[in-house]
This record gives C-alpha cells, sequence and structure tokens, in this order.
C-alpha cells in the first residue's frame, strides 16, 4: 500500500514544485505587494519585506520536513533579493526596465548630454582640489551635498520618465548617469569615512 | 509539528505542549545552558549550584574525560592533557593553532588539528562535544524531559569552518540545534531590546578568547545585523597573558625586552608548563580583583618550590594591556564606519563578556559613546540567558504576536579563486541572510574538459589572504575551445550562515554540487565514527532511542498535518484530499508498531504528500500577510 501511495504522492509532488514555481515566478513588485511602478513608498515597502520576511523565514519552519524548510528557505532568499533590489533606486530602475524588455549596459557612455558631462568634470576637479582648500572638511561637505542633490535630480526625473512619460530608452540612459553619480557619490563618502 | 504551523493570533501551545528548548552560551572560557521557566529566562545551575561550567575537558588514561570544574582543577598538574579554551581552535588548522601559545601537542591531520592527549588525538569538535554533553545532561536533569532543541551561540565574526565545526560539536553531543544565533545578537534579546520601538544597538562583547562587535537595528520586532566586526583572536586571556609576561620579565625568568617571553621562559626551563597554568590561574584572579581595588598582590608558587610575590596596581595593569584596549576600540570604531553609525546616534550599548568587567574597557567605552553601556545582566551570563529567549520561540512556545524575527548577516565576503590566484566576490559581507547569487566563469585553455572550483571566505583581495573553505571539481565538460564553456556557480547561504555550493556547465547540464564541508572540517564519516563512540560509552539502546523518537516525530507529523487540514482544507481538491486522509491513516498504524524506519519512512511519505499543499499555505499565508498590512494602512 505505501509504495502505490508513494506512487500518487510523487504525482502531487509534482505539483508542489508547480506551487513552488508559482510563487518563486512572481516578480519582485508582486512578491512585496507594490505596484509595478519606479516611485516608491519606502517605509511601505519596507514594512511589507518585513511582513513577508517574518511569514517565510526558515526560522519559521525550525523542524518541518525538509521540502518545506527548502521552501522556505528560496523564499527568505527571494525577499532579501527583492528587497535590496526594490530599495534601490539604480537596481530598482534596471530591474523594471528589464521587465518591459529594455537592458541597461552599464559600461555604454551613450546618451550621456554634454551638460552632463560638464557637470561630471567640475566636480570631479572641485573634488581632487579639497586638499588645497582652506577649510577641506566643509568643502568636502558641501561637494557632497551638491552630488547628493544631483542624485535626487536624476531619481526624480527617473520618476517621471519611466512611470509617467514612459521614455523607456531615456530613462536607461538617465539610470547609467544615475549608476555614475552614485559610483562618485561612494568616492566622496569613503574619503569622509577615512578623516573621521 | 510538520505542515505549516499558521496559529490564529493570540494562540499559543497549551501548557503541557510546551518544548523543552534550551539556549547554549559555549564559550572560550565558560559555558552555560538557560531556559525560559515560567515566561523568565534563567540559567541552569549544576547539582552543586555552579552556573558556569568551565570549558575545559581533562583526559585521563582510561580514555575517560572529565567536564568542568574538576576539569579546571587538574590545569596545573596536567595541563598537556587538560585542553582549556578549545573554541579558539574550532574549525582552525595547525598554522593557526600553534600562533596561539599554548602547552599542547598539535597534530596535522587532514581537515582540522588535533590535540595529542593520553586518550588518544582530538579534535576540537569533539572536546567542545564533551562540553554540550554536560550541559545537556544538566539540562535535562533539571527539566525533567526529553529535550526539543537548542539554539548555541556562535561570536558574529566565525566563519563558515568555525560555524559547521560548532554543529557537528552538537551533533556528536546528540543536541538537535534550532539555530546558531550569534552572540552580540542574543545579549540584545536579553535585554529586551526587541521590546524598545527603533533604534541601532551596539553590542560589545569581549569574552575570554573572542572580541565581538555587532551593530544591530532593531525595529518592528526585526532584529537585522547590520554590520559586525571583531577580532577572533582577542581576548580576556590576551590580559592574563600580558601579567604573566610581565611577572617573567619581572622575575628575570624571562629577558627584559624578550619578545616572546612565555615561550622563551619554557624552552629555557626556567618554568614547567604546569608553572605556567598556575601563572595563568593566578593572573587571572589578579585580573578580577583589580576591577574592585586598585592594588593587588601576583602571588604564585613555581614547581621549583619558589615564591613569586608581586605587587600589581589597576595602573600598572591598564599599561601593559593598553595597546590590547586600543585594538578593541579600533575595531568598535571600525564597525561603527561600516553600519555607517556616528556614536552619538546609538540608541544603547551592551557590554557582554566577563572581560568587560574592566574598568579601562568601561571608561573607553563610555568615552567613545559619550554615555555608559548598559551592564545590568551578569555579563557572563546574558548570551545564554538570550539564547535561551530565542529557543524559546523557535520552539515555538511563544504566541503568535508576542514573537520577533531575527534576520542575521553573512559576518565575511565568500568568494572563488580565479586566474592568477585572486578571489572574485561573490557574495559581499553583511548581506541579509539566507542568500544566494550565481556568477557565470568560462575555460581558459583548448578542450578543457575539468574545472577546479576553490570556494574562499574573507575581505583581501588574494586567495592566500583569504581562508580557504572548499575545493572540488567540476568534471565531465564537453571539449569546447577556451572562452566558449559557461560555468554557473551558485552560492546558497542558509539562515545558519552556511554554504552550499553548486557548479553547473550551462551548455552541457554537466552538475557538481557539495554542501561545503569545510576544508579545516571533519568528514561525515568522522562525524558518524564520533556518534558511534559516544552511543558505545553512553550503552544506549539506540533502537529503542530511535524507535521512541520515531514515534514523536509521527505523532507531530499528524497532528499538524490534522491541524492544517482543518484549517485550510478548502484548499484540496477531493482527490488530494483523499490521499492525504489515507496516508495520515497509514502513519498512524505504521507509528503503533516497532520498527523505526518504517515509522521513519511513512513519515517521508505523509511529508512528500503534503508539500504541495504547504507550498499552497505558504502563497495564501504571503498573500494575508501583504493584504493585512494595506488594510492596516487605509
Amino acid at each position: 500500500m505505501l509504495e502505490s501511495l508513494r506512487g500518487r504522492s510523487l504525482a502531487l509532488r509534482l505539483s508542489f514544485e508547480t506551487a513552488l514555481m508559482h510563487l518563486l515566478r512572481k516578480n519582485y513588485f508582486e512578491l512585496l505587494g507594490q505596484p509595478l511602478a519606479f516611485r516608491i513608498d519606502r517605509a511601505q515597502l519596507e514594512r511589507a519585506f518585513r511582513d513577508l520576511q517574518a511569514t517565510v523565514h526558515p526560522d519559521r519552519f525550525v523542524k518541518h520536513p525538509p521540502g518545506e524548510r527548502r521552501l522556505a528557505m528560496q523564499l527568505a532568499t527571494m525577499a532579501n533579493e527583492a528587497w535590496q533590489c526594490l530599495s534601490d533606486p539604480v537596481q530598482r530602475a534596471v530591474y523594471l526596465l528589464q521587465l518591459r524588455g529594455i537592458a541597461v549596459d552599464p559600461t555604454s557612455r551613450s546618451g550621456f548630454e554634454p551638460g552632463f558631462l560638464m557637470q561630471q568634470m567640475s566636480w570631479r576637479e572641485t573634488f581632487e582640489s579639497i586638499g588645497c582648500l582652506p577649510d577641506p572638511r566643509s568643502a568636502h561637505e558641501t561637494l557632497r551635498q551638491e552630488v547628493v542633490a544631483g542624485r535626487d535630480r536624476l531619481v526624480a526625473e527617473l520618476e517621471q520618465l519611466i512611470d509617467i512619460d514612459r521614455l523607456d530608452d531615456l530613462a536607461a540612459s538617465r539610470v547609467r548617469q544615475l549608476m555614475f553619480v552614485e559610483r562618485f557619490l561612494e568616492q566622496i563618502e569613503a574619503i569622509g569615512d577615512d578623516e573621521g | 509539528m510538520a505542515l505549516l504551523q499558521i496559529s490564529e493570533p493570540g494562540m499559543s501551545p497549551e501548557p503541557h505542549q510546551r518544548r523543552l528548548a534550551i539556549g547554549i552560551d559555549l564559550g572560550t572560557t565558560n559555558s552555560l545552558v538557560a531556559t525560559v521557566r515560567s515566561g523568565a529566562s534563567e540559567v541552569i545551575e549544576d547539582e552543586q549550584g555552579h552556573a558556569l561550567l568551565p570549558s575545559v575537558v581533562a583526559y585521563d588514561n582510561e580514555g575517560g574525560c572529565v567536564v568542568g570544574h574538576e576539569a579546571a582543577a587538574r590545569s596545573v598538574s596536567d595541563p598537556v592533557n587538560t585542553i582549556v579554551s578549545v573554541k579558539r581552535f574550532m574549525g582552525r588548522g595547525i598554522e593557526d593553532a600553534k600562533r596561539l601559545q599554548t602547552p599542547y601537542q598539535f597534530v596535522d591531520a587532514p581537515g582540522m588539528v588535533r590535540i595529542r592527549t593520553r586518550s588518544g588525538d582530538k579534535s576540537p569538535v569533539e572536546v567542545s562535544a564533551e562540553i554540550l554533553k554536560s550541559l545537556r545532561s544538566r539540562a535535562e536533569r533539571a527539566l525533567g524531559g526529553e529535550l526539543y532543541g537548542a539554539v548555541i551561540t556562535v561570536p558574529a565574526y566565525f566563519d563558515d569552518a568555525q560555524r559547521q565545526a560548532t554543529r557537528d560539536a552538537a551533533r556528536v553531543a546528540g543536541i538537535e540545534v534550532l539555530r546558531l544565533l550569534n552572540e552580540p545578537t542574543a545579549a540584545a534579546i536579553a535585554y529586551g531590546l526587541d521590546a524598545a520601538a527603533e533604534g541601532d544597538v551596539v553590542v560589545f562583547d569581549l569574552g575570554g578568547g573572542t572580541f565581538d562587535v555587532s551593530v544591530l537595528r532593531l525595529s518592528r520586532g526585526v532584529f537585522e545585523v547590520i554590520a559586525t566586526g571583531g577580532d577572533s583572536a582577542l581576548g580576556g586571556d590576551d590580559f592574563d597573558r600580558r601579567v604573566v609576561e610581565w611577572a617573567l620579565r619581572e622575575t628575570g625568568a624571562a629577558e627584559a625586552g624578550a619578545e616572546r617571553p612565555i615561550q622563551d621562559a619554557l624552552a629555557s626551563g626556567s618554568i614547567s608548563p604546569g608553572d605556567l597554568r598556575a601563572m595563568m590561574v593566578e593572573a587571572r584572579r589578579a585580573k578580577e580583583s583589580l576591577t574592585q581595588q586598585a592594588l593587588t598582590t601576583f602571588t604564585v608558587r613555581l614547581s621549583g618550590s619558589t615564591l613569586v610575590r608581586l605587587p600589581l596596581s589597576v595602573e600598572r595593569f591598564d599599561a601593559l594591556t593598553a595597546d590590547l584596549v586600543a585594538r578593541s576600540i579600533s575595531v568598535l570604531r571600525r564597525t561603527l564606519r561600516d553600519a555607517r553609525l556616528s556614536p552619538g546616534e546609538a540608541q544603547a550599548v551592551v557590554l557582554v563578556g566577563g572581560a568587560t568587567r574592566m574598568p579601562s574597557i568601561r571608561r573607553s567605552v563610555a568615552q567613545l559613546f559619550g554615555r555608559d553601556p548598559l551592564s545590568g545582566i551578569d555579563p557572563d551570563r546574558v548570551v545564554a540567558l538570550g539564547a535561551a529567549m530565542q529557543a524559546n520561540l523557535l520552539a515555538g512556545n511563544r504566541p503568535e504576536g508576542d514573537d520577533w524575527l531575527l534576520l542575521d548577516v553573512i559576518p565575511l565576503s565568500l568568494g572563488l579563486e580565479t586566474m592568477g590566484g585572486l578571489v572574485e566576490r561573490i557574495i559581499p559581507r553583511n548581506s541579509t541572510l539566507p542568500i544566494a547569487r550565481a556568477q557565470e566563469f568560462t575555460t581558459f585553455r583548448e578542450g578543457q574538459t575539468a574545472l577546479a572550483i576553490h570556494v574562499v571566505q574573507g575581505e583581501r583581495d588574494l586567495v592566500t589572504d583569504c581562508r580557504s573553505l572548499a575545493r572540488f571539481e567540476l568534471r565531465g565538460i564537453p571539449p569546447m575551445s577556451a572562452g566558449a564553456a559557461r560555468i554557473r556557480v551558485s552560492f546558497q547561504v542558509d539562515a545558519d550562515g552556511l554554504l552550499a555550493v553548486s557548479a553547473t556547465e550551462l551548455s552541457s547540464g554537466v552538475a557538481a554540487s557539495i554542501t561545503v564541508r569545510p576544508s579545516y572540517g571533519l568528514s561525515d564519516e568522522e562525524i558518524a565514527q564520533m556518534l558511534q563512540d559516544s552511543f558505545a560509552q553512553a550503552g544506549d539502546d539506540r533502537r529503542l532511542r530511535a524507535l521512541r523518537e520515531q514515534q514523536v516525530e509521527a505523532q507531530r507529523m499528524i497532528e499538524a498535518t490534522q491541524a492544517a487540514l482543518i484549517a485550510d482544507g478548502e484548499l484540496l481538491s477531493e482527490g488530494e484530499r483523499s490521499v492525504i486522509d489515507a496516508l495520515l491513516a497509514k502513519t498512524e498504524q505504521t507509528a503503533a508498531g516497532t520498527d523505526p524506519d518504517a515509522i521513519r519512512h511513512a513519515i517521508e511519505v505523509l511529508a512528500l504528500g503534503t508539500e504541495s499543499f504547504a507550498a499552497r499555505r505558504m502563497d495564501q499565508a504571503i498573500a494575508r500577510a501583504l493584504a493585512g498590512r494595506r488594510v492596516d494602512e487605509i
């Protein structure tokens, strides 16, 4: 009897895989119950992430059968990935554009307008001359705030381009600019750390 | 407990269903076991009323051993066969062990270092298992029943090899591990910081042999470890050693400018290994008395019956150890920087570990943060108390809504060796667990049919500067031109921080995978042998025990399945329902018999048959979790 049951439960097992695939096939927005948009309510996203983890985390499945533990681990892994992706503007934009069939090539420099490049050069020059200025600490902070403001402008622009105008190709080039600015900001903040 | 147990809010298991869960602080110097009784976490004492079990194992001639106070008493007369601070050797090779200045004879062995004792060469896992067994029987005696499981704490800085070794030790000791928990996190739980609304908590843990700093972010019942730092070779023992080195120089047993006075004195024969242990014990006493008074006398009678008496002031002690304190504070600063947290922003600072009783440490920490750290709970007990609370939670003894979820991070980056001995980082440190990452590689030679995969852990760019975790080979790649093969290597790290790696060649589908048995770990055969040895010694009736375990497991599974059917039976079609009903009946019938293997088989089949039901329930639970949130907000 056990053997024949086993045969039937293998059929059931297939439907387990199907159910699992259904869960894992959700995109990050669906998984976290968020509208499919670049603009995000960060506090709400964070609450959704924590509620999801509170439901699927392997700690909730201690001593459950191995299949369930595996399922819990896969879902908790995916929840972490979803949170990391959606909480970061660059990753969120790349992911959303990818869902729309647009690949963002981070190495491409095409579509960088002269104005953007000029601004980068001017920031870079300021950054490199900070050591020679009379008050390097406040010059550093001024530059940092300026770059943060520049980043925030790009993020706001992306909300308009992706969610409202749906100009995906233009958005892709803005995302590359945003990557560029984020990397520069990291450099600035790393220097700040060393001084602190 | 089997199927998704989604209990209704406010429902908790009936008192008679409470499961006996314990928290274990497996410390370098002392170990403790605690449990939650009548809602309060308390340390379980042994029959003599001791809470702390010295983490000491002494081996005798008959192949047996003693653990704890009795063993510690032998550390002076028989230092070579008395293993203290074994935690420092967990998951470590002989080179690491030799650097640590100990009286032991180390034996190089494939995997972890072995320590030569009169009853044979012992792996650190076996030695730790003896400590765990002692704690387990203490707990079973005090609680009067079979243990459901344990939460065991590890330093946040422990790498994969050290975590594996700790889990292996529990396995050998016959303890089911519910979760490995970072020590600082356990301390935060003990202070009830989960009840605090929001904020960042810094945990400063200076134990006997390890130092950890963690920055935890608490919000809405979730503990997130946002940064960890530490030094796995800094602890209270180092302060004792400074005192011994000072004493050796003062007495002329070592030269005034000697860089390694302990080795010199041992090598020249001016002190014996027994003298060294006696001096270490006295150094610890002197250090402890200097937390209360400004002056003490370092007094030891050496084996040559020379009496050493040296006055030691707290100022002198602080000067001898100033660089150790500075080292800990610089690690603290670095960790705060990793967390992007300025000292003023920390909501609370928690002190853990007996060594944080030292006034110089408290002063330096208070100075950095501009506030006094929390120290209301005994710093020796706080970790075990928190672990017991987490064990109680994982055992399902707390009602839903009155619980918390702990999200951990991986302390050190994981990567692969690539051309030129460079590390390609796959999972960056401080990623929230569990996590999975995959990366594609290719072959570099014409017609290459195999690829060696070397997994390392650490932050440095060169493989030689990182810890080697595992090596394995992907074979049977069809011959292709260089660069044509596409090899996808996937890492999966579970909630305990343990790693599994798999590799697949994408065009041919050739696959290889391993659950990482680290280079410094033990093979499954070795663990099986240790288990067998311990069974043989305990003289257990294995079959009877196995039968009982399987029957309990079957009962759990049956009850959980029935509860799930009552709650969400409508998710099943009639046909699916009848299969599960039949499996339930079969499991009940088998469990009434006496064949443990048959019961295990029946449980497995029942588990398999209910998996898709479980997945559907999970889907529904997720939908409810997110929907509930939205309703909340309107």
